[in-house]
């Protein structure tokens, strides 16, 4: 029958987990496969995933950042056609989402931002580059850690801001955290 | 008649913010329901009937705290004590969007959930699957992915999913709409045979009421004003008082003046192909708005009207043809869509309205008392969806574009908050074009409309609009 | 956006049972690991770009040979210096660029990297995701995640209409001419990015409602109306077991 007062926060409900999960998962799969800025020089693209993963590790914390993070890349790995990598990105990215929404879970500022995003980013380009270099040599795997930094760079940058810009224009937000 | 549904002195607030206070919404609603009654309850948008679902549900407080009194039970019991999830059985809903309600991607899927969550048997599952889609004549849908559905055929779609679960009581929130008059008599006609109880939220008077026996209530300042209690003419005034029906006399606009004709858009033999796999594809042959005009844009979900629009606007880019809009670049226009949070990211109303221009804090203040918003501190996404509505608008409104288009942005809005809009705009624009599928909101602002079905324009309706349209239709509705 | 990867077939593999296939596609991961001769892995490669050419044809085989092409690129480029063992193949001016050994194992990672992206290739063209997330479930996947992707699912095509729209309505509000700078870009989006994310947060309380309604967070234990239809399974596995056992015998032996 009725619930007892300390489940009676929306944050507690199982339907209410499964919404936020399902829900950024499909914003992290958008950010990640549709929303990409050419870097000026280059023809590299750089997506925002990370963004994604970020702004919900701010603001939703540690495991919806580890599974949404992990999911919602992983989705898009596999409708862009690199469906072998959606394990391991599943990991990269789930990790990374989880040490963000650790190491920023009580309070942000400086030293947690900058822990948050060297973590994010060893972890990140780290299991990538260990997985590649297994699947194809560690010589060419180098290859690939740039664009991650850079990834993580694009992540921080927007999502840090973007996450206080959502959260001053709809302060309900602040009770979704779990 | 045995008693089902009993709702005694209920009021709802709903929870305060800074800077934000709620009127209170619900008043001493009083209601006494049977076991097989069918009663519609109408409202202009805002008066509280899809909060009133909600609290029958048990949604609320669950979900939104606010202050909550008064008595509301079904068979006796409280519905407070029920949590939603153990309610599949007694009450069931399909709100307004049908979006927000679809979960899976294949319609037997999602007409199954609710009977999966009930622990039944794959046999039994089956059988009322089979049944609600038999019921409902959607068979054809089986297969089909929701999302792929028109706007109609998902609330077909979430009907058969409550058909299955089979609960007591139905409430439908302003479903009727979107379905055609035939198939939304024959339905409720059904549960009504079949001793269900449905209780239908609207904002508009249908016809199709009037072909069932029901009872009427109308929701207004917080209560319900029982329609078998007050004189026929009373209640048809009360009614034209809160715009649930539309009446065709809105005088406050001047009739165009033809002397020294300006054309704002032009397009001749226009073609735009859509991207993906689309049946049809848009073929204008001719279509044009002067300078000072009314014209309205009616069609059907899917017709292709907003995307005409939207190619006027700029923000799509033609395939072939003759496009031209007076101002050159895309900035002569705005475009106000349905959905007013596509436009709304700041904190608050003032920062809202200020972005990109350069207001004094009097431009500010007068625009807010124009377009009735809270007040300046508010952050806009906590305000009313009428209040958002209005906050969209008055963002064009000080960006002083020639055209304004409107996609069907009646929606969420009263009758006199339409007017006023349509008002404020007309001083400021050179032009109006409003897109709707409902036929009498185009007559009662336009000078002209064009009617479009599948991306082509099939008539265009100059003098005698009224008669006109509805010689071309003769049916029973006017919602295309 | 583009949320399906299966293609519309009616091959055996289009037929076979979803687990089954998951479990071989975890094997033929494996082996592509496993320290075969590189006679045995191409073997095995052709084998499998063969059963892709039967099952979808030849021109849509070649899609995940696109696909990978920067990374061969990398490997050939990346690999050889990294081996001095072996014969010398190729000397220019004195330095060694190719060994055999370097040779031999370019080969063996072009093989790998290539062979497995077409295992999953072939895998989600053959086999839908609804069928898919079946399959995960049957390997006991909770139903709660399973239920989490699958509205993910849904939800992903409608949020790509939302977000070109939200796009679209900040089109016309600022005048934005084309900024080719990555920070002002960045800037330009801000304000969508913005409204794309209340947007989606402000639907996570109404789904949310929506699912209760609709039983989730009942006690009651579910049951399943989607069951992966195929009896011939105990049948498919022992086959494929045996066929999948001789193989790896005989590429380990060659």
């Amino acid at each position: 029958m009725s619930d007892n007062e300390n489940n009676s926060s929306i944050k507690n409900f199982p339907a209410f987990k499964i919404a936020s999960l399902a829900i950024l998962i499909a914003v992290t799969t958008v950010f990640t496969y549709i929303i990409r800025i050419p870097i000026a020089p280059t023809r590299g693209y750089i997506n925002f995933g990370d963004v994604a993963i970020f702004f919900t590790a701010i603001t939703f914390g540690p495991m919806t950042a580890f599974l949404a993070g992990g999911l919602g890349t992983a989705l898009a790995d596999l409708f862009a056609g690199y469906a072998q990598w959606a394990p391991i990105t599943f990991f990269a990215h789930g990790l990374q989402g989880l040490l963000i929404g650790l190491i920023l879970r009580k309070k942000i500022n400086i030293i947690g931002i900058v822990f948050s995003f060297l973590a994010a980013t060893v972890v990140m380009a780290g299991i990538y580059y260990i997985t590649a270099g297994f699947m194809y040599g560690f010589g060419p795997a180098l290859a690939e850690i740039p664009g991650n930094i850079l990834q993580n760079v694009a992540g921080i940058a927007v999502g840090l801001p973007l996450a206080a810009a959502v959260r001053k224009a709809y302060p309900p937000i602040q009770n979704y955290k779990w | 008649m045995k008693e089902i549904l009993k709702i005694e002195n209920l009021k709802y607030k709903y929870p305060s913010y800074p800077n934000l206070d709620f009127p209170q919404l619900l008043n001493g609603i009083n209601l006494t329901i049977n076991t097989g009654d069918f009663i519609v309850i109408l409202g202009k948008p805002e008066t509280g009937k899809s909060t009133l679902l909600k609290i029958i549900l048990s949604l609320i407080p669950r979900y939104t705290k606010g202050i909550l009194s008064g008595k509301i039970e079904y068979k006796g019991i409280p519905v407070a004590n029920y949590n939603p999830y153990d309610l599949i059985e007694k009450i069931g809903a399909v709100f307004q969007n049908p979006d927000e309600q679809i979960f899976t991607t294949s319609c037997d899927t999602e007409i199954a959930f609710a009977l999966e969550s009930l622990g039944l048997n794959r046999e039994e599952m089956i059988r009322r699957v089979n049944k609600s889609f038999e019921v409902l004549k959607i068979e054809h849908l089986r297969n089909r992915n929701p999302a792929t559905l028109s706007g109609g055929e998902k609330k077909k779609l979430l009907m058969a999913c409550l058909y299955a679960a089979n609960p007591q009581i139905w409430l439908l929130d302003e479903i009727i709409d979107e379905l055609d008059p035939g198939s939304a008599l024959s339905i409720v006609q059904r549960l009504i045979a079949e001793k269900r109880t449905v209780i239908l939220f609207s904002s508009k008077m249908l016809n199709i009421f009037k072909d069932i026996s029901c009872n009427f209530f109308i929701l207004k300042n917080g209560i319900l004003l029982a329609a078998d209690k007050m004189k026929n003419s009373d209640f048809n005034m009360l009614m034209a008082d809160e715009g649930l029906v539309i009446d065709n006399k809105h005088e406050a606009l001047t009739p165009v003046q033809r002397l020294n004709p300006e054309r704002m858009v032009l397009i001749e033999n226009l073609k735009y192909k859509y991207p993906g796999n689309i049946d049809f594809n848009l073929h204008i042959d001719n279509f044009h708005i002067e300078k000072g005009e009314i014209v309205s844009l009616a069609g059907k979900n899917g017709s292709g009207k907003s995307t005409l629009g939207k190619l006027i606007a700029g923000l799509k880019e033609k395939e072939s043809g003759l496009l031209s809009v007076k101002g050159k670049n895309n900035l002569s226009c705005a475009y106000l869509f349905q959905n007013p949070d596509y436009q709304i990211f700041l904190p608050t109303v003032k920062d809202e309205l200020s972005f990109g221009l350069k207001l004094t804090d009097i431009e500010i203040e007068d625009t807010i008392s124009k377009f009735k918003l809270p007040n300046r501190d508010v952050p806009p996404s906590l305000m009313s969806y009428g209040a958002r509505k209005r906050l969209q608008a008055a963002v064009y409104y000080l960006m002083d574009r020639d055209i304004y288009i409107l996609d069907e942005a009646d929606a969420g809005l009263s009758l006199k908050d339409f007017d006023m809009l349509i008002n404020i705009l007309y001083k400021k624009a050179k032009s109006i074009l409003i897109i709707s599928h409902n036929l009498d909101l185009c007559t009662r602002y336009s000078n002209r409309v064009y009617l479009i079905d599948s991306g082509k324009i099939v008539k265009e309706i100059e003098t005698d609009l009224q008669n006109t349209l509805d010689t071309y239709f003769m049916t029973e509705s006017s919602n295309l | 956006m583009i949320t399906s990867t299966f293609i519309q077939g009616n091959s055996f593999l289009h037929k076979a049972d979803p687990r089954l296939k998951t479990s071989i596609l975890l094997c033929t991961v494996i082996l592509f690991f496993l320290p075969l001769s590189i006679t045995a892995m191409f073997i095995f490669f052709t084998g499998l770009v063969l059963i892709s050419i039967y099952s979808l044809g030849f021109f849509k085989t070649l899609l995940p040979f696109k696909m990978v092409l920067p990374i061969i690129i990398f490997v050939i480029i990346l690999t050889p210096p990294f081996f001095k063992d072996g014969a010398s193949i190729l000397i220019i001016k004195n330095i060694i660029i190719l060994t055999s050994e370097g040779l031999l194992h370019t080969i063996r990672l072009i093989l790998r990297v290539t062979g497995i992206t077409i295992s999953f290739y072939i895998f989600f063209s053959t086999t839908s995701i609804n069928n898919f997330i079946l399959a995960l479930e049957w390997f006991k996947l909770p139903y709660k995640a399973a239920l989490v992707i699958t509205i993910a699912l849904r939800y992903i095509p409608s949020m790509v209409i939302i977000y070109n729209n939200i796009q679209d309505a900040h089109k016309l509000r600022s005048s934005n001419t084309q900024k080719i700078y990555f920070w002002k870009k960045i800037n330009n989006m801000f304000p969508t990015l913005v409204s794309v994310l209340i947007h989606s947060i402000k639907s996570i309380p109404i789904l949310s409602m929506a699912l209760e309604l609709r039983g989730i967070g009942s006690a009651t234990k579910r049951s399943q109306f989607n069951i992966i239809k195929s009896n011939k399974m105990i049948l498919q596995i022992t086959i494929s077991g045996v066929i999948l056992l001789l193989v790896i015998l005989v590429a380990l032996l060659i």
